[in-house]
C-alpha cells in the first residue's frame, strides 16, 4: 500500500496544536512527529539553515538534525527550556544522560524523540547511524527519508508532522514537499496571544527576533556587538553572554506584539495555503475541537486518508481533548482593545471563520 | 591658508577624539590647512592608538574624497596613547612638547541613563581633565566641540553665549552643558566653543564615519521596521504611524566638511573666542525631513501629533524608540550664528540647501551601508 502524501499541522503559536500530536501518537497507523522544525530551526532563527537550498551530506544533514543550538542551550542552562522540551534526565533511559544542559540537548532529542520513544537516547544513537548512511541530497529529501525511516521503525505507515508557529514555513514546507497536505488548526487570536505571552519559547522567539534587528547580527549566531548602545534596558539582559534566567521569567512582551504577530502569520499563512489544492488543506477551529471532540477528531481521521484507518482512534482520544486556559476578558480594557485592534487583520483573514469577531 | 599674524608661523594642535566625526575631520583640516602639527591623543582598542589614529585619518579622508598627501601629512602627526577619562589623559605633559591649541573633540554620545557614568567619566571628568593639560602644557588656545543642543528644553532664538539656566533632555545634554560650564570657569588658555547642530555626512560625497544623530534617527526606524515587518510583513507600509513631533520646526541638519573647516577657520583667527554656532542658517523642517526618511525606507507617511496621548499602542513602542531625538524632533529651535559668522568673514561659505532630495540621498547614503551590514540577519520565514 502507498503511503499517504505528507501531512503537516500548522498554526500560529499556541493554537492547540500540541494537543492534536498527542492525540496522533494514540493512532495505530500515524507517526507523530513533533516540534521537529521547531526545534532544528532553533525557534525559527535558522530557516535558511534547515531548508539549504543545495545538496548537503550525511554529516551537514545531522547538524540540522542534531545540532545543539544556541537560543535553546541558554534556555536549558538558565532554567527556563519550553515546556515541549522532553528530554530530561529521568526519560534518558539512561542512569546517566548522553546529554546535560551543560552539552547542549540536539535539536531533535528535545521533543521529537522523547515523544516517540521513552528511552530516546537509544533512539538518538540509531537516528545517527541511519543518518550517517545517507547519500548527499537535497535537505527534503533527507527530510523525506528520515521521517521515512522513523515511520517504518515504529511499524506506521504514515507520518504527521506538527511543529508550533509552522505556519510561518508553509512555503519551506511546500517547497520541500510539493505534494504535501495541511491541517491547519486555527484559534482566535486573542487566546493564541495571552498563551503566547506566558509561552517561554514564544517569548524568546520575539525577544530574539527584536534583538536581532536592533543589533543587525542574530546575537545568538554573532558576536558583533556594535550596536548594543541601541539596545533598550529591557532587552540587555537577554543577549546570550548576560543572559538572567529570572529576568526572562519577569519579562512581559506586549500583548498587542503578539497579536500583531498572530495577524501577520494568519494573513500570509493563508496567503501560502492558498496556493496549496483545496483538497489537500484542511482547516479547523480549535474551539470546535473543544466544543465538539468527536465530530473535529472524525474530520482529522478522514484527512488522514482511507489507508490508515484506525477505527477506535476517535473513541480512545475524544475525551482528552481539553480547553487551555487563554482567558482574554478579564484584561484590562486598554490592552483588550489595543489587543483586538493587533489581531484585526487575522480575523478579516480569516473571514467566515470568525464571524462574531471584530475586523 | 593665511592664518592671523600674531600666531607662530608653526603650530601645534593637540586633538582629542581625532578617531572619531568630528575630530578626525578637524585634523584633516588642520593638515589641509595648515604646515602645523597634530599630537593626538588617542584611547588604544583593539589596536594600538598609533593604527587607530591613522585608520580614523585613513577613513575620513577616503570618505571625503580629501585631496591630501596622507603619508605626509601622517607624518606631521604624532599620537599618544592615552584616556581623556584619566588625570591629565593619562600623558606625561612633559613628553607632549610645546602645544599652541587644544581641540578637545573627545565625547561619549550616548544618553540612556544606563551610561550616565559613563557618559560623565567622558565628557565631564575628561574635559576637566584636557583642561588640566592644556594649563599644563601652556596652550594658549582651548578649542572645546560642545553640540547646538546644550539648548535642551529652551525654544526660540538660541544665542551664541554662555548656557544659564538651561533644562536638559538627557544625560548626554546635562553633561556637555557641565563640560561648557568648566571651560569657560577655566582661567588658563582662550576658550572656544564650538557648537555644531546634527553633523551629517560630507556636503558633496555624502561620507561619514560615525552614526549618531541624524543616521540614528534612520538606524532606530530601520530597526523598527524589522522588528514590525518579521511580526506582520508589510504592516507600516501599509498603516501610517502617528509621531509626536513638531513638523513645522527646523531640524538643524550640518555637513561634517562644513563644522570641520569652520571651526579651524574660526580657531586660526587668533583674536576669536567664546561661543560659535556651528550650524545651517537655513534648515528644512522636521516634517519634511521625517516625512522624506519614512519614503526612502517604503513607510506610509507618518501623521504627526504634538500630543502623546493620541498614540495608539504600535505608535507608542516607536515612541519609546525615537527619545533620544526629542530634542531634533521636537521644539523650535533656531540657532543664531551671528558670532560664527563675523569671526568668518569673507570666508563664510553658502549653505548648500537640505531639500527633500538632499536628505533622501543623505539617508540613502547611510541605508545602503547599513544594509550591507544587516545582511546576516536570518530569514523571517
Amino acid at each position: 500500500m502507498d503511503a499517504p502524501a505528507p501531512l503537516f499541522v500548522v498554526g500560529t503559536g499556541r493554537c492547540g496544536s500540541t494537543m492534536l500530536s498527542e492525540l496522533l501518537r494514540e493512532h495505530v497507523h500515524v507517526l507523530s512527529i513533533s516540534e521537529f522544525f521547531s526545534f532544528t530551526t532553533d525557534l525559527g532563527g535558522r530557516i535558511a539553515q534547515s531548508f539549504a537550498a543545495s545538496a548537503i551530506d550525511a554529516a551537514s544533514f545531522w547538524q540540522i538534525v542534531a545540532g545543539t543550538h544556541a537560543k535553546q542551550s541558554t534556555m536549558l542552562r538558565h532554567g527556563v527550556a519550553m515546556p515541549e522540551m522532553l528530554y530530561f534526565p529521568a526519560a534518558s533511559g539512561a542512569t546517566i544522560p548522553r546529554f546535560t544542559a551543560a552539552t547542549g540537548v540536539p535539536a531533535i532529542l528535545q521533543a521529537t524523540l522523547p515523544h516517540l520513544d521513552p528511552q530516546p537516547d537509544r533512539l538518538f544513537a540509531e537516528v545517527e547511524s541511519f543518518v550517517a548512511t545517507l547519500p548527499a541530497a537535497p535537505v527534503a529529501e533527507h527530510y523525506a527519508r528520515l521521517f521515512a525511516w522513523l515511520t517504518a521503525r515504529f511499524g506506521k505507515r504514515m507520518w504527521v508532522e506538527r511543529s508550533g508557529g509552522s505556519l510561518r514555513v508553509v512555503q519551506r514546507l511546500l517547497d520541500a514537499f510539493p505534494d504535501a497536505r495541511f491541517l491547519h488548526l486555527v484559534r482566535d487570536g486573542r487566546a493564541c496571544a495571552v498563551s503566547m505571552s506566558r509561552h517561554l519559547g514564544f517569548r524568546m522567539a520575539l525577544v530574539a527576533m527584536q534583538l536581532a534587528e536592533i543589533l543587525g547580527v542574530d546575537p545568538y549566531e554573532s558576536d558583533d556587538r556594535t550596536w548594543i548602545a541601541d539596545l533598550p534596558d529591557e532587552l540587555l539582559a537577554f543577549l546570550p553572554e548576560r543572559f538572567d534566567g529570572e529576568a526572562f521569567r519577569r519579562h512581559r512582551v506586549p500583548l498587542p506584539l503578539f497579536g500583531h504577530y498572530w495577524s501577520g502569520e494568519i494573513v500570509q499563512g493563508l496567503r501560502e495555503l492558498a496556493a496549496v489544492p483545496t483538497d489537500r488543506v484542511l482547516t479547523l477551529r480549535y474551539e470546535d475541537f473543544v466544543a465538539t471532540p468527536h465530530a473535529a477528531i472524525a474530520r482529522v481521521s478522514e484527512f488522514l486518508g482511507h489507508e490508515v484507518v484506525d477505527e477506535d482512534w476517535i473513541g480512545r482520544v475524544a475525551d482528552r481533548v481539553r480547553r487551555s486556559s487563554a482567558a482574554f476578558d478579564d484584561l484590562d480594557p486598554t490592552e483588550l482593545r489595543d489587543l483586538t485592534d493587533a489581531c484585526a487583520p487575522g480575523f478579516a483573514a480569516l473571514g467566515g471563520l470568525y464571524p462574531e469577531h471584530p475586523r | 591658508m593665511a592664518r592671523d599674524r600674531d600666531l607662530p608661523l608653526e603650530s601645534t594642535h593637540l586633538v582629542t577624539g581625532a578617531t572619531g566625526f568630528v575630530g578626525a575631520a578637524v585634523v584633516l583640516e588642520l593638515l589641509q590647512q595648515t604646515s602645523d602639527s597634530v599630537v593626538a591623543i588617542v584611547r588604544p582598542g583593539e589596536t594600538t592608538a598609533e593604527a587607530r589614529f591613522r585608520e580614523a585619518l585613513a577613513g575620513a579622508a577616503q570618505a571625503y574624497e580629501t585631496a591630501i598627501d596622507l603619508p605626509a601629512a601622517l607624518a606631521r602627526c604624532r599620537v599618544f596613547a592615552g584616556d581623556v577619562t584619566r588625570e591629565r589623559c593619562g600623558v606625561a605633559p612633559a613628553s607632549l612638547g610645546r602645544v599652541t591649541q587644544v581641540w578637545h573633540c573627545a565625547a561619549s554620545l550616548r544618553y540612556e541613563d544606563r551610561y550616565a557614568a559613563e557618559i560623565d567619566a567622558t565628557n565631564v571628568d575628561g574635559t576637566q581633565h584636557v583642561l588640566a593639560l592644556a594649563t599644563s602644557v601652556g596652550a594658549e588656545a582651548f578649542n572645546y566641540v560642545s553640540t547646538a543642543y546644550v539648548a535642551g528644553r529652551t525654544t526660540g532664538v538660541i544665542r551664541e553665549q554662555p548656557l544659564s539656566g538651561v533644562e536638559p533632555n538627557n544625560c548626554y545634554e546635562a553633561s556637555k552643558q557641565q563640560a561648557e560650564r568648566l571651560v569657560h570657569a577655566t582661567s588658563g588658555p582662550r576658550v572656544r566653543v564650538f557648537r555644531p547642530s546634527v553633523v551629517v555626512g560630507h556636503s558633496r560625497t555624502l561620507g561619514a564615519t560615525t552614526f549618531s544623530g541624524f543616521y540614528g534617527f534612520v538606524r532606530q526606524l530601520v530597526q523598527f521596521r524589522g522588528m514590525i515587518d518579521r511580526v506582520q510583513s508589510g504592516l507600516l507600509e501599509r498603516t501610517p504611524v502617528r509621531l509626536r513631533i513638531d513638523p513645522d520646526a527646523p531640524i538643524n541638519l550640518v555637513p561634517i566638511d562644513t563644522v570641520a573647516r569652520e571651526a579651524v577657520t574660526i580657531a586660526l583667527s587668533a583674536a576669536s573666542e567664546g561661543v560659535f554656532h556651528l550650524t545651517h542658517a537655513s534648515p528644512p523642517q522636521i516634517g519634511l525631513a521625517t516625512r522624506t526618511v519614512f519614503a526612502m525606507l517604503g513607510l506610509h507617511e507618518p501623521t504627526f501629533v504634538r500630543d502623546g496621548a493620541e498614540l495608539g499602542w504600535l505608535d507608542k513602542r516607536l515612541d519609546d524608540r525615537l527619545e533620544f531625538y526629542r530634542s531634533y524632533i521636537t521644539g523650535d529651535r533656531r540657532f543664531d550664528r551671528s558670532r560664527a559668522d563675523a569671526a568668518l568673514g569673507p570666508k563664510r561659505r553658502a549653505d548648500a540647501e537640505y531639500d527633500g532630495a538632499a536628505i533622501d540621498a543623505l539617508g540613502r547614503w547611510y541605508l545602503a551601508r547599513l544594509e550591507r551590514e544587516r545582511a546576516a540577519l536570518p530569514v523571517a520565514r
